[in-house]
């Protein structure tokens, strides 16, 4: 349809600029990334905030809520054939053989990382070492139609890795759930209310932890969220009975409830932003 | 808050409008400047009502207010883009799947036949897409003119490369419609004879589309009774470029937004009885207002029932309503509708080979029908509560719940239970209005005169802006705020137009509040 109007009905949306050749980042060498990937603890993102959770008030609200900063020329490379975004200050910077990417200039865990254009899916998972030192945040956002579908938010502190999640399909708050895995079997569940966390932690209750790990996302048959975390070293987590039990594998589910709640059914992108300075993508896989 | 006066808009009484026809292409010199100056003060009057009506919102209902609420309903997150596309508040688990089920068809890109496998590929594993797209139509899926349940397009992400699908990409403008017809000897629409009841302004390659939907903007500028002036545009439609010759001379043109489609079946399951109590055609109580039943056949029943669905009320229920739209709007057949939407003399479209059975099962609209039956309207939201009584005083003391009814309630023996007995605040009495001659598209459909609309739902009206991106009201979309809704009310709403001209700045500001939080 073409008006020819003085005033259009509806503004057209500008094309996006043409991509520019990448910044090779001066934070240098991958054993850099990982050095301050080996520091004590994950800082938190804020994941309640506008850029995780689309409970925001209107006049808070920018037009479009989910659009990162900075996207007057989109920054993109190929990465295990899906198409990586830079947000906000980050740099992209794929290694020769595409086995990696490394993703550096990592400031504000909520506005710099990078961004993974999907198709239509309803599972991803990576290899990675988006796990942080300690004082640095991870936010990594499942994105559906513009819109934020799910959060997970883990903050590293010294001896604490603390993770949460956000889930937006429910028209009130509620309650999710933690499902502790060791060696393929369930060790625990434990209840989660909105804004509350869950402490992974060394077992031997040593302060220098690293807490590395993969991480993925999907959608169950059910139309729950859930984000899943592989992690790699020694890992735990305190039970309220006061046990600590080893884990390998955390999931944060969602407890679709229903009442008013929204269908979800497929996402289309997955945000990671970070303050740690930079970390690493490897394999990717969807579904 | 009022507007500067710009010295070119010479603002006369309302009582004699001024009415700039025939905005052309290619406007003069002169034209151009004015056009500036308008565009200017409009943006200064969009500026001041944008901020008149934005109510400050909370997340947590204040204590007594909005106490009547549905179990239907709940309260959705504040702002959130997904505000019109829960499901019903009371809503069993064990109907979830079937919420899903319809949400995936809602969801679904329909695409030519053959074209599938490839369309999968590209799109994704869990990609949605059906082959049995047109061959003639507007839309490649629901989803695409109802976006998040509402009435926009899917945004275009910037950081997605364009695709040159030619088919499926959202353009940013709003999605319109352009119906036809013809003025029968016995005053009945009749399809306009070459290209039907629809511009269907997208085919199939190797087809032509049917035209170029394109429009004029009319403007009208006026002013309130404390002089504050505006003005309001209205997009006089045409097809350029018609692919089989000039439409006939006498056609009847009318553009038509997608409805929201919060509250549907809700709005379905109120008894007709409930409707015809509210009707008053001859005006009995002497208040100028005549809503009338739109009493139309029901196909599946052959019973004569209230129209409900549709700009003019012409839709009896849900189920004819989606067939009807996948049929015309997308090209896709059903039992109800088996047959393409291609003209009498198309015979490109007809020559198109058409599938050996309906696209889609009876079993798929039942899912889709009640995907649509079970969405949820946004409660109101709360805000300062002194604002908010007087802007809801004021909405009854200027006859707007005339036609505006606050409350319905739906009958007993639904087939869904999440519908029965609920207590409704639409603000709409689902009834025609004569809307005066401002509104007329003079294209009567069914027992619906050209200047009849049937009453629009006001609830999620504050979200509208949220959901879709902008506020666009009215079966053409024409008016950008509640505000510019309001003065083109005419005809039944006359009188309560021209009470809301003379009320004051801070009762019309009152009173957006009060509509900005439904």
């Amino acid at each position: 349809m073409q008006p020819t109007s003085l005033v259009r009905l509806a503004p057209r949306l500008a094309p996006p600029a043409a991509r520019r050749p990448l910044a090779a980042s001066r934070l240098g060498s991958r054993a850099l990334a990982r050095s301050l990937g080996l520091a004590l603890g994950l800082g938190l993102a804020l994941a309640a905030l506008a850029a995780c959770h689309d409970e925001l008030a209107p006049d808070q609200e920018p037009a479009h809520p989910e659009r990162p900063a900075q996207l007057a020329a989109p920054r993109c490379v190929a990465h295990q054939g899906l198409t990586h975004c830079a947000l906000g200050a980050a740099t992209l910077t794929p290694s020769r053989d595409g086995a990696s990417l490394w993703v550096g200039g990592l400031g504000d865990a909520q506005r710099d990382g990078v961004a993974i254009l999907l198709p239509e899916v309803t599972r991803f998972a990576q290899t990675g070492d988006v796990l942080g030192p300690a004082g640095s945040s991870l936010l990594a956002r499942s994105m559906s139609d513009g819109v934020a579908t799910s959060s997970l938010v883990a903050q590293s502190r010294r001896g604490v890795v603390e993770l949460s999640a956000t889930f937006t399909g429910a028209s009130a708050p509620l309650d999710y759930q933690a499902r502790l895995y060791h060696l393929g079997a369930r060790v625990g569940t434990l209840q989660l209310g909105q804004g509350a966390s869950l402490p992974i932690v060394d077992p031997n209750e040593g302060e220098d932890f690293d807490a590395d790990g993969d991480s993925d996302f999907h959608i169950d048959p059910a139309g729950a969220c859930i984000w899943g975390v592989a992690l790699r070293g020694r890992a735990a987590v305190r039970l309220p009975d006061g046990r600590t039990v080893k884990v390998d594998r955390v999931e944060l589910a969602e407890q679709v409830s229903v009442r008013g709640s929204y269908p979800y059914l497929t996402f289309d992108r997955i945000d990671y932003l970070s303050s740690m300075g930079a970390f690493t993508l490897r394999a990717e896989t969807t579904r | 808050m009022s507007c500067a006066v710009s010295p070119l808009l010479a603002i006369d009484d309302l009582r004699d409008l001024r009415d700039l026809r025939g905005l052309s292409r290619r406007p003069s010199r002169a034209a151009r400047a004015l056009h500036v100056a308008l565009a200017l003060t409009l943006g200064l009057a969009a500026c001041s009502e944008h901020r008149a009506s934005r109510p400050t919102q909370s997340t947590t209902p204040e204590p007594g207010a909005r106490e009547r609420r549905a179990a239907s309903q709940a309260v959705p997150a504040a702002g959130s883009r997904n505000a019109y596309g829960h499901a019903l508040a009371n809503l069993p688990l064990e109907r979830w799947p079937e919420v899903r089920a319809g949400k995936a068809l809602f969801s679904t890109s329909w695409v030519p036949r053959g074209h599938g496998d490839r369309e999968r590929a590209e799109r994704g594993p869990a990609s949605l897409v059906r082959e049995g797209l047109g061959p003639r139509f507007n839309a490649t899926s629901c989803h695409g003119c109802h976006f998040k349940d509402g009435r926009g397009q899917p945004p275009r992400d910037p950081l997605r490369p364009a695709r040159d699908r030619g088919q499926d990409e959202p353009t940013g403008a709003a999605p319109v419609l352009l119906r036809l017809g013809l003025i029968g000897p016995g005053g009945e629409l009749l399809p306009e004879p070459t290209y039907g009841g629809q511009l269907q302004d997208r085919a199939l390659r190797g087809l032509r589309p049917e035209g170029v939907l394109a429009w004029n903007l009319r403007l009208v500028v006026g002013q309130f009774a404390d002089g504050t002036p505006f003005v309001l545009r209205a997009p006089v439609p045409r097809v350029d470029a018609p692919a089989r010759g000039p439409l006939h001379p006498e056609t009847r043109l009318s553009l038509r937004q997608p409805p929201s489609l919060i509250g549907l079946g809700l709005l379905e399951a109120v008894p007709a009885q409930a409707l015809e109590a509210l009707a008053d055609p001859q005006d009995a109580d002497g208040d100028g207002i005549s809503g009338r039943v739109h009493w139309v056949r029901d196909p599946d029943t052959g019973l004569r029932v209230p129209g409900r669905f549709g700009w003019k009320a012409s839709q009896p229920s849900l189920r004819l309503q989606n067939a009807t739209a996948l049929r015309e709007d997308l090209g896709v057949t059903t039992s109800v509708f088996p047959d393409p939407p291609c003209a009498p003399g198309d015979a490109d479209c007809l020559a198109v080979d058409a599938a050996s059975g309906p696209e889609l099962t009876d079993l798929e609209l039942l899912q889709l029908t009640r995907y649509t039956r079970l969405l949820m309207p946004p409660a109101p939201r709360s805000g300062p509560l002194a604002e908010l009584a007087r802007g809801e005083a004021a909405f009854t003391a200027l006859g707007c719940a005339r036609c505006h009814h606050p409350r319905l309630r739906t009958g007993a023996g639904a087939d869904l239970p999440e519908l029965d007995e609920q207590e409704l605040e639409p603000y709409s009495d689902l009834l025609l209005h004569d809307m005066g001659p401002q509104l007329a598209d003079d294209r009567p459909d069914g027992d619906a005169s050209g200047r009849e609309w049937r009453t629009a739902p006001l609830w999620g009206l504050g979200l509208l802006h949220v959901v879709s991106g902008e506020v666009r009201l009215l079966h053409d979309g024409r008016a950008h705020s509640a505000q510019e809704a309001i003065l083109w009310h005419g005809g039944e709403a006359q009188a309560a137009r021209d009470a809301f001209l003379r009320a004051s700045g801070a009762d019309r500001a009152a009173l957006l509040t009060f509509l900005d939080s439904l």
